[in-house]
């Protein structure tokens, strides 16, 4: 089933400075290192390096080194860390954040971000620092980096707010610069009676971010502007439907957004002038757990709810111009719970509650029989590449 | 029009923190702004602003919050409510109407001047009413009269919506009462910004009181002979101290450490009548220091430092009053409240407090006298005030109308330590912090509470004499609230009424 929607929203900030601001941005992303973009470009087959958080039970939160090597997964080392709901990487320096999906932080209510460095020859783990995040911004879901490496953005899912944190030379996330608590709710009374930004994204090149609030049914645009990052627009999605990810192309100009309470996906259509235009919506059986973009097919993953003991990955191909989706394939997966996706040219990576599990992709569609648990790491909560090289 | 003040402003670093100044703890921890608003319209407005623009807003009247719930508030807007400050009567109702901004001795005089009433709030008048009121405010004459928000009929408060408006409110026991009663005793920076008290009644003035200070000096004072003093101080409150006839006697004393020379003890008396015409109550509370051999303090130019009390009644012209006590001054009501109620310069402070529903136990004496007697310097700067309590304050059936769950105590303790450098921060905090958990560590106190009042003797602690340090203890909202299901209903009123979490602190009203 799909809908059309025509609403849209400018978001390009329009003075002078977040013009410059947005030039600099893409001058910046232009002449990263080869390896800005790793985490897109990571097809081959050869070494690569991961972090994979878990918690639950007995785990009170591990953030572990994996790499796959000559298509064989192992796990390198693991150190202690709190809650990791979702990881970020760096895009130049070998850095990872993990937002870790606490409610306290030496007491009082606040989430944390915590940055890690790794060694990518011994896969060992640093800590880098442990930052809090803004008072009352807790249990933060999701994080990205500017591709600059010069903002890390922050959505506080519980707590209502978006932070931003500057990014030092090393890596070193820094106090928030900016904090913006968001107001607003859906038709949902139990589950959206307030804000509940879930989910953000940098854009791969503009200086601009968008978020989705899955309290207030709404995509969220973050730019610069003086002094401090502002939500420059916004735009209002179907009521209820509980905004819970989202994912862009390869050029950011093809947004998607999952929709939990009313399992949905969602195209937008974002303009090189700073438009964002609501295209298709296709309806899913079960409720999404997690997307992800297939940058190189314009295909998108998303895993839905099964049974107690299984999972579904659909790929979803989308037109680029119309936002339409076409369903094309469906995996069974033997886990419950699927909480990130990683796509690459060969392979699906999936963290689930039973651990590490992977699939073989065969254009674009994952290979039934080669779904396996690669590493077991019960409770694994979330997934990032880190860049390979310096 | 509210008046903003950035950083930019030469004002901003004058402005910027309230009377501790510990706050903001650096630059980073410093609100982006200030905006004054003298009117609810006008606060209404910058509320707008300041929600819209996704900005945190913390809210001052006075600026006298001892934590850092209003200065810290880094990249955010103080609603600064000191202009706002009108004490006046509703011509429609009635009603007497107190701004939030309105400091205590304005209040006081404005009440008694026009229309010879006053509220039992407290004795540093240069307290703001917003957060003095919305949070249980008490004062010397609340054993008489209760406590502040005991007399509250309507609150005008401005709250924020789920879709982020702000939305004015009169809330009373018949208009969204559950927010009223929140904000009977809870209402400081957790559900929105009040804008007016509104009091349908108040009580009347007293004509005079009888006051006097008395001294101990420390060089006398073993640790038997101290933890005898302050066991005749809370025996009186444990017992004598429940009779309604001494429900307007009011006493303070002060543990200070060694090197100060003495301990303090001040006590103020009038009769349930507002007349201080018969001093039998206050003679008799007096005599049980007798033994103490109490000093009187210099309130007058003849006596010297040290005074003895013998020598006193013989200097004193009032000796002859009926039920004279040497020492004993009788004067106006509104003389001693206002002319008294100095607030000294802000400072760095530290404050901390503890409810107690019986007297002293050796074990806490005997940490008291520890620490005071000792040298650690970080206790030197530092006084305990042990406040009597009780009386109108303990009525039961207030328990169920307003958000102050301690009506069963007999004292009230005040830890307060005050310096100026802050590179000594760490030294007095620590300090502070020892001192309060040996004294509520022991067999006195329940297993599952160490280090804090509560269980049996206790009854937590004063959100007005706010200290983070009990963030610590997981049960940190038992301690001010209770246990007899306040906090829960104060869940309920924060999800209804502010169900974003717009107006929020460290120790403000957590999710359920």
């Amino acid at each position: 089933m799909e809908s059309r929607d025509q609403s849209g929203v400018c978001f390009a900030p329009c003075s002078r400075r977040g013009f410059l601001a947005r030039l600099g941005w893409a001058s910046a992303a232009f002449l990263l290192p080869g390896a800005a973009f790793a985490a897109s470009a990571a097809g081959v087959d050869e070494d690569c390096i991961f972090c994979l958080g878990s918690f639950g039970h007995a785990d009170t939160g591990t953030l572990h080194v994996v790499a796959r090597r000559m298509g064989r997964w192992e796990r390198l080392n693991s150190t202690a860390t709190e809650r990791p709901l979702a990881l970020a990487a760096h895009p130049f320096l070998p850095v990872v954040y993990v937002a870790n999906g606490v409610t306290t932080y030496r007491h009082e209510p606040r989430g944390t971000v915590e940055a890690f460095q790794v060694d990518r020859k011994k896969g060992r783990l640093e800590l880098l620092s442990k930052r809090p995040l803004s008072l009352s911004a807790t249990e933060p879901r999701s994080l990205t980096v500017a591709p600059d490496g010069q903002n890390l953005l922050v959505a506080a899912f519980a707590g209502g707010a978006y932070n931003v944190l500057p990014i030092d030379a090393s890596g070193v996330p820094l106090a928030p610069s900016t904090i913006l608590k968001q107001v607003g709710r859906g038709s949902h009374t139990a589950e959206q009676a307030a804000a509940h930004p879930a989910a953000v994204l940098f854009h791969p090149r503009a200086g601009w971010a968008m978020g989705a609030d899955f309290g207030a049914d709404r995509l969220d645009f973050l730019s610069l502007q003086d002094p401090g990052f502002v939500v420059s627009h916004r735009l209002q999605c179907e009521p209820g439907s509980g905004l819970s990810a989202v994912a862009l192309d390869r050029e950011g100009s093809l947004a998607v957004a999952m929709q939990q309470l009313r399992p949905a996906l969602r195209s937008f259509r974002i303009s090189d002038g700073g438009t964002v235009i609501a295209l298709r919506s296709a309806a899913l059986d079960a409720a999404p757990m997690a997307i992800e973009f297939d940058r190189e097919r314009n295909v998108v993953y998303c895993a839905t709810r099964g049974d107690s003991r299984r999972s579904l990955v659909q790929a979803w191909r989308i037109e680029s111009t119309t936002g339409e989706f076409e369903k094309f394939a469906e995996v069974p997966i033997p886990a419950a719970d699927i909480r990130a996706i990683y796509v690459d040219r060969n392979s699906l990576a999936l963290a689930t509650e039973r651990g590490l599990m992977t699939a073989a992709l065969r254009k674009g569609i994952a290979v039934p029989k080669s779904v396996s648990l690669a590493i077991p790491i019960p409770g694994a909560s979330s997934f990032v590449s880190v860049s390979t090289k310096a | 029009m509210s008046i903003t003040v950035t950083r930019k402003d030469p004002r901003f670093d004058a402005l910027k923190s309230g009377h501790n100044l510990r706050f903001p703890a650096s630059e980073s921890e410093a609100p982006d702004r200030i905006v004054y608003c003298s009117s609810a319209e006008e606060t209404a407005e910058a509320l707008r602003r300041v929600v819209g623009a996704g900005l945190r807003p913390t809210v001052r009247s006075g600026g006298h919050c001892y934590e850092n719930f209003v200065s810290s508030n880094p990249h955010g807007a103080i609603i600064d409510l000191s202009l706002h400050n009108s004490v006046m009567r509703d011509g429609h109702s009635g009603a007497y109407c107190v701004a939030p901004g309105a400091v205590l001795g304005d209040v006081y005089l404005s009440l008694y001047k026009r229309y010879n009433l006053t509220l039992p709030a407290g004795s540093c008048f240069m307290v703001g009413a917003g957060g003095h009121i919305s949070g249980g405010g008490y004062g010397l004459l609340s054993r008489l009269n209760g406590l502040t928000c005991d007399w509250l009929t309507a609150v005008d408060i401005l709250t924020v919506d789920a879709g982020g408006k702000v939305t004015p409110r009169r809330v009373s026991a018949h208009h969204d009462a559950d927010l009223f009663r929140a904000c009977c005793g809870a209402g400081g920076g957790n559900f929105g910004i009040i804008t007016s008290f509104r009091f349908d009644q108040l009580p009347t003035a007293p004509r005079e009181v009888a006051n006097i200070s008395l001294f101990f000096p420390w060089k006398d004072m073993s640790e038997e002979r101290f933890a005898g003093l302050l066991m005749a101080f809370g025996d009186y409150w444990e017992h004598r101290g429940m009779d309604a006839d001494t429900w307007g006697l009011f006493s303070l004393l002060e543990i200070t450490p060694q090197r100060v020379g003495h301990l303090g003890l001040h006590v103020q008396f009038c009769k349930p009548d507002g007349t201080a015409e018969d001093l039998t109550v206050l003679t008799e509370f007096l005599d049980r220091f007798a033994e103490f051999e109490p000093m009187l303090m210099p309130t007058r130019r003849s006596m010297s430092a040290a005074t003895n009390v013998a020598a006193a009644h013989r200097q004193d012209p009032m000796r002859n009053h009926a039920n004279f006590k040497p020492g004993v001054r009788l004067r106006p009501w509104i003389s001693v409240t206002v002319g008294d109620g100095g607030s000294g310069e802000p400072t760095r402070a530290k404050y901390k407090s503890a409810y107690m529903k019986r007297n002293f136990t050796l074990a806490e004496a005997h940490e008291f006298y520890r620490f005071y007697t000792s040298d650690d310097r970080g206790v030197q700067d530092s006084v305990v005030s042990i406040d009597s309590y009780g009386g109108a304050m303990n009525r039961s059936e207030l328990v169920a109308k307003t958000a102050v769950a301690q009506r069963s105590s007999i004292m009230k303790l005040q830890w307060q330590c005050y310096w100026r450098d802050e590179a000594e921060d760490a030294i007095h905090l620590d300090a502070m912090d020892r001192l309060f958990t040996a004294v509520y560590t022991g067999s006195h106190v329940d297993a599952e509470h160490q280090g804090t009042p509560w269980g049996d003797r206790y009854e937590g602690c004063y959100m007005n004499y706010a200290d983070c340090d009990m963030l610590r203890y997981s049960y940190w909202p038992e301690l001010f609230y209770g246990r007899a299901g306040l906090y829960p209903f104060l869940q309920q009123v924060k999800r209804r009424y502010d169900p974003n979490n717009i107006f929020h602190s460290s120790m403000s009203i957590r999710e359920a």
